[in-house]
């Protein structure tokens, strides 16, 4: 993982969710940098309210810092509504520890925090902290948009030198104002925020939250840099980055040996990807500025694993020395696809990736997964801008989006035995997202976590799951089929002459109703499904009626759901698809009509009518 | 017979070598059958395999600091799938607070892979061992193995050394993969006395004991030490199952306690000898005992404002509860012994569940009433064993309050529960009263059945295929703190926990009865719409809305473990649906009743006055069930979910 150099607290969130009134506010809060030289000091001045009890979840205070920074708390103290200081903080009751986040195994940062809790509703903390950052590449990358706070006045004030003008991008907070002083500029920003409730798939790219990013126009972070272009970041990265190319003699021949005889360039370029995923683990140790900078060849050979960036740096140079040229590409990983602005460059990224151009074919290869097949655009990476570095050629690349075909999924179904316990072949075919999983779930086989894996994503509802077999043509394959046999009860009921049969629902996201939506929606990935299910239903039964068919079309996707009776075999035969797209909040009644629709054919029973 | 007898050792004794062949436990040393391995033929799903794991506690001497204990501890894993590598990768705890701290050392590790036609070894890079604090007390040493995949077998070894004598380290034979031979050794010397445990198994597969005849000599001593050996073969992995008290129940491990120390020059001090000693520890304990006095002295600031003259022992109880629930919060930390002041606990408003509930103790003895702490394993913790008197069974404190003759049992960190109520991590545990010089034990039961009622008045909308239904929820025990904890006081909350958790779109407001009043029910009445099927002609109608049972929770194709509820729970329903003008009932679910030892069932339907009224209900009788209850219990539910989901089918009138 590439650190994201935010300068921001922390702020930590239980899951417990807000309501209209907020539990906690920021009555206001100010941050105040100072750039000078190299160094960045920044000095803190917040108050926050506390207005009932779930908000003593907010009355954590914490600063996460690099080895080198300094962080210092100042005054803290509880205060009454009145002002008047209830008690103050003791230097006793800060913490300080490792600060390692779960994906990595270990890195140089540590943590201060403290809590300030009182009892008597609403009440008052107020805290100072200063922070000496001893390297910094930006100054605030701040993003509201996850905060469920109110903010009734916030400030952020900049000085640097005359020399030194800043470079900023905001969205929802006014420009600032600057100030000309003998020898420094000072830059203000002043603005307020009131949160929207949580909802799904709410866009993140336009938002109502403030954001905002102040750069340095230089920096030194290990190397000397500058945001003057993304071609200046991606030069930077590149130097940061240089000589770390060292291919121990025992891997050259090692590579040698791999690709012997072999003459398409792809062809050797798949089998060390083969030899990188068979031969090495994922273990993110970052230390110094080993948020940026990438451990040389040699330690993965040595070692055997590496985090993002040692790993595509590895294959990187294995693929030069075998003569095939290769990009290290960083990039921002996440199921979410935030936007980046191709006019103002800054570190929007956490996650480095290789770009493979093989004539006018590229290749992207995700150098930390040991499963994926080779060139798989996985849903972290798909559909979004990313930074290929190269040297002083380094531009912005698109990564290709997932399309509705790539994901895919298939199920089918075959059912028999209706009047008693259901017996159910299920076969599927899954890709996109659901491949991902599935063929990372194929590498741990167990019943258990395989029980799970079914019924949160491929059925859902009461059955035994009796046996399953996972099914993969070859590692390079983008699909994976799963084979299992369940036993349902309850699948048919008959009442008189009319049979009802259970549906097998496809599992549709619950989205809130249109009265109530206050985001655009952003749906990142399509959602592609084919069924075809089997009812065998018993022979003495004549058939005088199937349910009708359905289609729906729709600027958000299409639907279907056929009948076709033969031999008393019901077949039933869906489709559905949900579009990627971002959609404005007035288009969301449509789209909500859309989904609604699907959802409650999906869930209606088949009334089949006998005679 | 004999010959029988015979027969079947010699079969035993050749597979025994069999399997010596295969394996070996010489350090630095791989066999070829390990290299080659590539599933584990006992247990094919294992991703990876103990090979053995060995340990050596001794004392050694040190002039400066005396008798240290050193633990050693020496694993051979084979990594059979991509999932085991993650064994490559391990954490050792130690402790750095106080005056004196324990040190990691001689970390050794070589990874051994094999490709057919070399061997290779990999030996840890020092530069592979990182060192994170976790806090002021403790900190890991964090090893990654170097040059590990599918098929390499891993050897380790570590020794931590602590003048803490009093922190022997449990030793856990067996794991989340398959253990083919875990062995503990234990060199005693004659000063201190230790007392074991075992969990999860009756019985070691070796113990053997003997005197090492080599002389000894420290300072002025000189001593023999007698070398215990603890062995177990062939244990499984232990496979999380779900429904179980705890995996510490039933994992095979062997804790330790000291019991006593021999002074050289006679005498002997016991530091653990019987529950009624450990009692009186407790009670006279700074951190126990003595922050329950200290307690009781604030109390005399804190009582005054409660208005509890005159009134009665309970109410006064429950005053000083409510009290101690609204001013406190649980910092969601356990704990038998308070760790703060409780001064500083009283300005930090926040503390552990051994602060909150010793410092409700201390009010309540201030208030006059019969008090006292009791320390209890937590259900997760596990069960204690009462042959054995050991403090670290105990991971958390209650109050226990004796008013007219009933005993009420309360934990202050949870304010949504009522007064006596515990939570569920409390709850059908043991814990012993901290008295002097008795031996007292009381079982915590749970309160109140957790029962939900959920009533439906339906009236059915036949133009639009749907029914508009009228809800009614009332929620008892465990059922009513859930709902009050999703609502907090928030309607929203509450409309968007039904919607997430029951897929319930509420239409309008809900309206809540009895949030405060947590000695009563919580209710709750909202409206929502729900689909009707049929085609006009006849209209089928689920009763409950589709909201009642109708996924079964036992999924297990076979069980091994006791099923273990957590607490008696059972649920009512209850349904009026109004017939539509121009139909008629067509057919009914039939009624039934179950009531067997395990379960009860009841189902009914009828017509009166023009409206359909359906009424059922079913609860559990156990909270906890043996293993082979478990297909029963299966069969049941599946059978209850099948008639449940019955539906009213109305037809039009001819």
């Amino acid at each position: 993982m590439i650190k994201k150099h935010i300068l921001a607290i922390l702020l930590l969130y239980s899951a417990i969710t807000i309501a209209q009134e907020h539990r906690s506010e920021i009555i206001r809060s100010s941050s105040h940098f100072e750039v000078r030289g190299d160094k960045l000091f920044r000095t803190d001045s917040v108050l926050i309210q506390i207005n009932e009890r779930m908000g003593d979840h907010d009355t954590y205070v914490s600063y996460v810092y690099s080895k080198g920074d300094k962080v210092s708390i100042g005054n803290a103290w509880i205060e009454d509504m009145d002002g008047k200081i209830v008690r103050k903080l003791k230097s006793n009751e800060i913490e300080d520890h490792s600060y390692i986040r779960d994906a990595a195994f270990y890195s140089d940062n540590y943590i201060k925090q403290f809590q300030l809790k009182h009892n008597i509703y609403p009440y008052r903390i107020f805290y100072t902290a200063k922070v000496a950052y001893a390297r910094f590449t930006q100054i605030g990358d701040i993003d509201y948009s996850g905060s469920e706070q109110p903010i009734r006045e916030k400030r952020i004030i900049v000085e640097t030198d005359i020399d030194q003008p800043l470079k900023y991008k905001s969205e929802n907070i006014n420009d600032p104002q600057i100030e000309t002083l003998s020898k420094s500029m000072r830059y203000t920003w002043r603005f307020s925020y009131t949160p929207l409730k949580r909802e799904i798939y709410a866009s993140i790219n336009k938002t109502n939250a403030p954001r905002i990013t102040i750069l340095p126009n230089n920096f030194k972070y290990g190397e000397r840099g500058n945001w003057d272009s993304w071609q200046s970041f991606g030069d930077w990265i590149s130097r940061l980055n240089s000589k770390k190319d060292d291919l121990p003699e025992s891997e050259k021949n090692k590579i040698d040996n791999l690709v012997k005889g072999i003459t398409d360039n792809k062809e050797k370029a798949r089998i060390l990807y083969h030899y990188l995923q068979d031969n090495n683990r994922y273990i993110n140790v970052s230390i110094k500025t080993g948020g940026l900078e990438t451990h040389p060849a040699s330690y993965v050979c040595a070692n055997r694993y590496g985090d993002c960036k040692a790993l595509s740096n590895y294959m990187k140079t294995a693929l030069d020395y075998i003569g095939i040229k290769s990009y290290y590409t960083i990039i921002y990983s996440d199921e979410r696809v935030s936007g980046i602005d191709p006019d103002f460059p800054s570190n929007a990224f956490n996650h480095a990736i290789l770009t493979v151009p093989f004539g006018s074919d590229t290749t992207y290869l995700e150098c930390t997964n040991k499963v994926l097949p080779f060139g798989y655009i996985h849903s972290g990476i798909q559909g979004r801008k990313a930074l290929l570095v190269d040297e002083d050629n380094s531009h912005l690349v698109n990564i290709p989006a997932q399309k509705p075909e790539d994901v895919l999924c298939i199920r089918s179904f075959d059912v028999d035995n209706l009047s008693g316990n259901a017996s159910i072949i299920l076969k599927t075919d899954q890709k996109g997202s659901h491949f991902e999983r599935s063929t990372d779930l194929s590498t741990r086989v167990n019943k258990n976590s395989v029980d799970k894996y079914m019924r949160n994503t491929i059925l859902s509802g009461s059955y035994e799951l009796q046996d399953f077999k996972f099914d993969k043509k070859d590692r390079d394959t983008d699909n994976i089929r799963i084979e299992a046999t369940i036993k349902m009860n309850n699948v048919m009921k008959k009442y008189g002459n009319n049979i009802l049969l259970s549906p097998f629902p496809l599992d549709i996201s619950l989205y809130e109703k249109p009265e109530e939506r206050k985001q655009h929606l952003q749906l990142d990935m399509p959602e592609y499904y084919i069924d075809t299910i089997r009812y065998q239903l018993p022979s003495s039964e004549s058939i005088a009626k199937i349910p009708s068919n359905v289609n729906i079309d729709s600027p958000y996707g299409k639907y279907s759901l056929e009948f076709e009776i033969k031999d008393n075999i019901l077949t039933v035969t869906k489709s559905l698809l949900i579009l990627s797209g971002r959609y404005d909040l007035k288009d969301y009644k449509e789209f909500y009509k859309y989904i609604i629709a699907v959802k409650n054919y999906e869930n209606q029973k088949y009334n089949v009518e006998i005679l | 017979m004999k010959r029988l007898l015979f027969l079947y050792m010699l079969i035993v004794a050749a597979i025994t070598l069999n399997a010596q062949d295969n394996f070996s436990e010489d350090w630095g040393r791989v066999t070829n059958f390990e290299m080659t391995m590539s599933e584990f033929a006992e247990d094919k799903e294992a991703e990876a395999l103990v090979i053995y794991d060995l340990g050596e506690y001794r004392f050694a001497t040190d002039y400066q600091k005396g008798f240290q204990l050193v633990m050693t501890r020496k694993t051979k894993i084979k990594i059979l799938k991509q999932a085991g590598e993650k064994y490559a990768n391990f954490d050792i705890q130690f402790y750095t607070g106080g005056d004196d701290w324990e040190t990691v050392s001689e970390i050794k590790a070589t990874t051994f892979n094999w490709d057919g036609n070399n061997l290779t070894k990999t030996e840890l890079d020092p530069k592979g061992i990182f060192e994170e604090k976790v806090n002021d007390k403790i900190r890991l040493k964090k090893v990654a193995l170097s040059n590990v995949k599918e098929g390499s077998v891993i050897e380790y070894s570590y020794t931590i050394t602590t003048p803490y004598y009093f922190n022997m380290r449990e030793w856990d034979f067996q794991k989340k993969i398959p253990v083919l031979h875990s062995e503990l050794q234990y060199r005693a010397i004659p000063y201190y006395e230790y007392s074991y445990i075992m969990k999860g198994a009756s019985r070691f597969d070796k113990m053997e004991s003997e005197v090492d005849n080599t002389d000894k000599r420290f300072r002025q001593l000189e001593y023999k030490e007698m070398v215990w050996t603890f062995g177990m073969n062939n244990l499984p992995a232990f496979r999380d199952e779900e429904f179980i008290t705890s995996s510490k129940n039933h994992m095979v491990s062997m804790l330790f306690q000291i019991s006593k120390i021999y002074n050289p020059h006679g005498g002997e001090r016991a530091i653990m000898s019987t529950w009624p000693q450990l009692a009186t520890d407790f009670s006279k304990d700074a951190d126990f005992g003595g922050y329950i006095k200290n307690s009781a002295k604030e109390a005399k600031k804190i009582l005054p404002t409660l208005d509890i003259e005159g009134k009665s022992q309970l109410e006064q109880a429950k005053i000083i509860t409510k009290h101690v629930k609204s001013m406190y919060n649980w910092n969601r930390f356990y704990g038998k012994y308070a760790t703060t002041k409780v001064s500083a606990f009283m300005k930090q408003k926040t503390g552990s569940a051994a602060e909150i509930n010793l410092f409700l103790t201390g009010l309540l003895q201030a208030a006059g009433l019969d008090a006292n702490g009791v320390a209890i394993s937590t259900r997760e913790n596990g069960a204690i064993s009462k042959l054995h008197p050991f403090v670290n069974f105990f991971n958390y404190v209650i109050a226990e309050v004796n008013i007219d003759g009933k005993k009420y049992f309360l934990d202050a960190t949870e304010s949504l529960l009522d007064f006596d109520e515990l939570p569920e991590r409390c709850i059908h545990v043991e814990g012993l009263v901290a008295k002097p010089k008795v031996e007292e034990w009381i079982f915590t039961e749970q309160k109140g059945e957790a029962v939900t009622d959920k009533e439906y008045t339906i009236k059915v909308d036949v133009e639009n295929m749907k029914m508009n239904v009228d809800a009614n929820y009332t929620a008892s025990g465990y059922n009513a703190y859930r709902y009050r904890a999703a609502y907090l006081g928030k309607m929203d909350d509450l409309k968007k926990y039904m919607k997430e958790e029951i897929s319930v779109d509420v239409n309008g407001d809900i309206k809540v009865t009895n949030y405060d009043e947590t000695d009563k029910p919580f209710s709750f009445n909202f409206a929502f719409e729900s689909a009707i099927e049929g085609t006009g002609e006849k209209l089928f109608i689920n009763p409950f809305c589709n909201l009642a049972i109708s996924e079964n929770p036992f999924k297990q194709t076979k069980r091994t473990l006791p099923v273990d509820l957590i607490y008696f729970r059972g649920i009512k329903y209850k349904s009026v649906i109004e017939i539509p003008k121009g139909y008629v009932v067509e057919s009914l679910p039939k009624s039934s009743k179950h009531n067997s030892p395990l379960f009860t069932f009841e189902y009914s339907a009828k017509e009166v006055d023009g409206k359909i009224e359906v009424v059922s209900s079913y609860a559990y009788k156990k909270n906890v069930y043996p293993a082979q209850d478990y297909n029963r219990l299966k069969m049941t539910i599946g059978a209850i979910i099948n008639h449940i989901a019955e539906m009213v089918v109305l037809k039009k009138q001819e």
